[in-house]
C-alpha cells in the first residue's frame, strides 16, 4: 500500500507561471513518462499534465520516491529542484489513494465538481497504458477512482448549477431557447466577459453572431473571431429585432438600449423571448425593459448571485463527497492488501502441495500392488487433510493483510522459509522524515 | 367508502380478467404519480424513467381491461361513462407517452401522471352514478371519443402552461431552483400548448357538432337543458378565442396562458361538478322514497 505515491503541483500551491513551465505538451508525454519510469525507478506511472496541475502517480518501491520525482521534474523542465519542493506535494499510501479518488471526482479543481478533469486524467491513464507504463497496481487504483467519479456526480449534488457568469448566462439562454442553431446573438461592445459568453454560445450551437461596435474595425475584428457580421453602431436598433440574445458590455456612461426601444422590438418579433445579458458597469439597458413580456434581463449581479447560490450548494456536498471517498479507499485498500498476500499464500499451497505429492509417491513406490481405487481414495484423502490444515492459516493471513498488518505477514513468511514472497517493508513516515531530515 | 364503492360496483359489473387489470392499473397510476412528483423534486433518489415504466404498466393493464371488456361485453364499454372516463385515463397515458418522447418532455409524466391518478379517484367516487350514464348511438359514442381526445390535448396544454408559467416566473425573477433546473426550454413549452390547442379545439368543434347531431331529434330544449352543453360551449369559445389571439398577435406572454389554463379549469368544473350533480339527483329520490 505505502508503494503507491503522487507528487503534483497545482493550482493551490504553484503560481501559473510555474504551472505554465511544467507543463507538458501532449507530444512530449510519451518521453517524459519514460524519463519518470527510469528516474524512479518503477514499472507503473502515470503522467497527467493539464492547465491546473501537474502529476504523476505511481506505483514505486523507492523509500526516496519524493525526492527521485522532483530531480527528474526538475532536470526535465531547467529548475531547481529546491524551488519546485517548495511548491509540490507528495502523497504516499493511504494519502495517495484518497488524492487520486479527489482528483477524477473533481475535489480538487478549481471549479469544484468540474467533471472534465475525469476526461483529462482518463486520457492521461490511456497514455500510459498504451506506453507500456500500468499494471494490476495502477489500473485497479485508477478503475477504482473512474468508479468513485461516476458515484460522486450520481450520489451528490456536487457537479450541480454552473459555476462562472458566462456559463450560468448560456444555461439560463437554455432554458429559454430548445434549438439556438436558429437564434441569433447580438454583441454590443468588446469585453472579456462578453467574449466569453459569447465563445461558450457558439460552443451551445448559436446559428448567428452579430458585432456592433463604436468603431466598425473592431467589431470587424471580434466578427471574424466568432464567423459573425460587423454591423456600425447606428443600425442597432435595425439589428434588435432579430436578435434572440443580446450581450452588451459598452463603457457608455448613458443608457444606450431603453424600454422603448425593446417595446418597439418586441412587437416586431410577436413577443418572442429575448434574453438579454448586460455586464457593462454602469449599466447599458433600462432597468424597466425587464418588465417586457418576454423580455429576461440579467446584470452581473443577478448571474453572481447565481453563481455564488450554485457554488455554495455545490461546497455543502463536499462532507458526503469525502465519506465517499473515504469508504472507497477504504474498499480499495482492503482488497488492495489482501492482493498483496496472495504470493505468499499460493507459495505456501504450493509448498504443502510439493510435500503431498513426495509422501503419496513415496507410499506408491512402497506398494506398488496397491489397487487403483484405493490409490484414487489416499490421493483425495491426502489433498483434503492439506487443504483443512491449511484453510484456517490461509484465512488467518487474508485476515492479517486486510488489517494492513504487513509485519505479521513477513515474519510468517519468514518463519516458513518462503519469505521471497513478500515485498521488502516500505519506510515508514516516521523513517521518511527521519531520512529527509538526516537524523 | 371509496375502496368498498369501487369493489363492489367491479366486482358486479365485469369479469375477473377485467377486474384485475383494472385494480392492477389504478395501482400502477397511483404509483407511478408518487415516483413522478418524488422523481421531479429528487432527481437524484428516482428516476423518471422507473416512473414512466409502472406508467407503461399502468397503460398496458388498462389496455388489457379493455379488451377483456371489449371481448366480454363488445361495444357496451363506449357507452358507459365510468368506462369512458377510464378510456379517457387511458388517452391522457398514451397523449403523455406520445408528447414526451416527440418533444423530449422528461417531466411532463410528474404532471401527466397525478392528472391520471385524480381522474380515477373521481371515477371512483362516482363509479354507480357513472356506470349509470349511457350512450345511445353511434354518433355519441363517436362525439364522446373526440371530445375525450380534445380534452385529453387541452390537459396536456395545460400542464406545459403550468410549467412554462413556474419557468418564466423562475427566468424573470433571476432564480435557479433545482426544482425545475430539469424543466424544457420555453419557448418548448409554449409550441407544445399551441399544438395542443390547435389540435385540439377541431377534435373539440368536431366532437360538439356531432353530439348536436346525435341530440337532435331530442329537440334544443333538450339539448339545451343537458348540463354538459353550456360549459362545453364556453370552453369552446374561450379555447377559439385564445388561438385566434395568439394567431393575430394580440394575445401573448402570460395572458395567453391564463386563458388556456381557465379554459381547462372549465373542463374539470364540467366533469367534477357534472359527477356531483348527477349523484345528487340520483340520490334525492331515493331520500324521498325513505321519508
Amino acid at each position: 500500500m505505502q508503494r503507491y505515491v503522487v507528487l503534483g503541483v497545482n493550482h493551490k500551491f504553484a503560481p501559473l507561471e510555474v504551472r505554465e513551465r511544467l507543463a507538458y505538451p501532449e507530444r512530449k508525454l510519451p518521453g517524459a513518462l519514460k524519463q519518470l519510469r527510469e528516474g524512479l525507478p518503477c514499472d507503473e506511472a502515470v503522467l497527467l499534465s493539464t492547465c491546473n496541475r501537474v502529476e504523476v502517480y505511481a506505483f514505486a518501491d523507492a523509500a526516496d520516491a519524493r525526492d527521485r520525482l522532483i530531480a527528474a521534474l526538475a532536470a526535465d523542465h531547467g529548475m531547481k529542484p529546491d524551488y519546485l519542493e517548495s511548491l509540490c506535494y507528495f502523497h504516499r499510501g493511504r494519502d495517495a489513494v484518497e488524492h487520486v479518488l479527489r482528483v477524477c471526482g473533481g475535489l480538487d479543481s478549481l471549479v469544484l465538481g468540474e467533471t472534465q478533469i475525469l476526461s483529462q486524467v482518463k486520457r492521461a491513464y490511456l497514455l500510459a497504458q498504451s506506453e507500456g507504463a500500468t499494471g494490476k497496481q495502477l489500473n485497479g487504483l485508477f478503475h477504482k477512482a473512474f468508479h468513485v467519479a461516476k458515484r460522486l456526480h450520481s450520489e451528490t449534488a456536487i457537479g450541480q448549477g454552473q459555476v462562472s457568469i458566462s456559463s450560468v448566462a448560456v444555461r439560463f439562454v437554455r432554458r429559454i431557447f430548445d434549438d439556438l442553431g436558429s437564434k441569433t446573438a447580438l454583441l454590443i461592445g468588446a469585453g472579456e466577459v462578453g467574449e466569453l459568453t459569447l465563445t461558450y454560445l457558439r460552443e451551445a450551437g448559436i446559428g448567428r453572431v452579430v458585432v456592433v461596435s463604436r468603431s466598425l474595425e473592431r467589431a470587424k475584428e471580434i466578427a471574424e473571431r466568432y464567423k459573425g457580421d460587423a454591423v456600425p453602431v447606428n443600425l442597432l436598433e435595425d439589428y434588435l429585432p432579430a436578435a434572440d440574445v443580446v450581450i452588451t458590455q459598452t463603457a457608455a456612461e448613458d443608457r444606450i438600449l431603453s424600454k422603448a426601444q425593446f417595446a418597439k422590438s418586441q412587437r416586431a418579433r410577436g413577443y418572442a423571448p429575448v434574453f438579454v445579458l448586460d455586464l457593462a458597469v454602469p449599466r447599458d439597458v433600462e432597468e424597466a425593459a425587464a418588465e417586457l413580456d418576454g423580455v429576461f434581463l440579467y446584470n452581473v449581479d443577478d448571474l453572481e448571485q447565481v453563481v455564488a447560490e450554485n457554488a455554495e450548494e455545490r461546497s455543502r456536498e463536499l462532507d458526503k463527497c469525502a465519506a465517499i471517498v473515504r469508504s472507497e479507499a477504504d474498499e480499495f485498500l482492503a482488497g488492495f492488501q489482501t492482493y498483496a498476500a496472495a504470493p505468499l499464500i499460493t507459495e505456501l499451497r504450493e509448498k504443502a502441495i510439493a510435500v503431498k505429492n513426495a509422501e503419496l509417491d513415496r507410499v506408491f513406490a512402497k506398494y506398488p500392488e496397491m489397487p487403483e481405487d484405493q490409490r484414487r481414495e489416499l490421493a483425495a484423502f491426502s489433498e483434503r487433510l492439506v487443504n483443512k490444515l491449511l484453510h484456517p492459516q490461509i484465512q488467518g493471513i487474508k485476515d492479517q493483510a486486510a488489517r494492513g498488518d504487513t509485519e505479521s505477514i513477513r515474519r510468517l513468511a519468514l518463519a516458513l522459509g518462503i519469505d521471497k514472497a513478500v515485498p521488502p517493508a516500505p519506510p515508514s513516515p516516521q523513517e521518511e522524515a527521519a531520512r529527509k531530515t538526516g537524523d | 367508502m371509496l375502496a368498498q364503492n369501487f369493489h363492489s360496483f367491479t366486482t358486479n359489473a365485469m369479469g375477473a380478467t377485467a377486474v384485475v387489470a383494472l385494480h392492477a392499473a389504478i395501482l400502477c397510476f397511483m404509483v407511478a404519480a408518487l415516483m413522478a412528483v418524488a422523481a421531479l423534486f429528487q432527481p437524484r433518489r428516482m428516476r423518471m424513467l422507473w416512473a414512466e415504466c409502472v406508467g407503461g404498466a399502468g397503460a398496458a393493464a388498462l389496455g388489457t381491461y379493455f379488451i377483456a371488456r371489449f371481448s366480454e361485453a363488445g361495444t357496451e364499454p363506449f357507452s358507459n361513462l365510468f368506462e369512458v372516463i377510464n378510456l379517457a385515463a387511458l388517452c391522457v397515458a398514451l397523449t403523455c407517452f406520445a408528447i414526451a418522447r416527440v418533444r423530449k418532455l422528461k417531466t411532463l409524466a410528474a404532471f401527466a401522471f397525478p392528472g391520471i391518478a385524480v381522474i380515477f379517484v373521481v371515477n371512483l367516487l362516482f363509479a354507480d352514478s357513472a356506470a349509470q350514464g349511457r350512450a345511445s348511438s353511434g354518433l355519441l359514442v363517436v362525439h364522446v371519443v373526440l371530445t375525450l381526445m380534445s380534452y385529453g390535448l387541452f390537459f396536456m396544454a395545460a400542464i406545459a402552461a403550468v410549467m412554462f408559467l413556474l419557468q418564466e416566473r423562475a427566468l424573470k425573477k433571476h432564480r435557479d431552483p433545482a426544482v425545475i433546473r430539469d424543466f424544457p426550454p420555453l419557448e418548448s413549452l409554449r409550441r407544445l400548448v399551441n399544438t395542443c390547442i390547435l389540435t385540439g379545439l377541431p377534435l373539440l368543434t368536431l366532437g360538439l357538432g356531432l353530439g348536436f347531431v346525435a341530440m337532435s331529434d331530442q329537440g334544443w330544449e333538450a339539448i339545451l337543458r343537458n348540463p354538459k352543453i353550456p360549459p362545453s360551449v364556453v370552453l369552446w369559445g374561450v379555447l377559439l378565442l385564445a388561438a385566434a389571439g395568439r394567431w393575430t398577435g394580440r394575445l401573448h406572454g402570460r395572458r395567453h396562458l391564463y386563458m388556456v389554463l381557465a379554459g381547462f379549469a372549465l373542463v374539470l368544473m364540467t366533469f367534477v361538478g357534472l359527477g356531483v350533480w348527477s349523484r345528487s339527483q340520483a340520490t334525492a329520490p331515493q331520500q324521498q322514497e325513505v321519508r
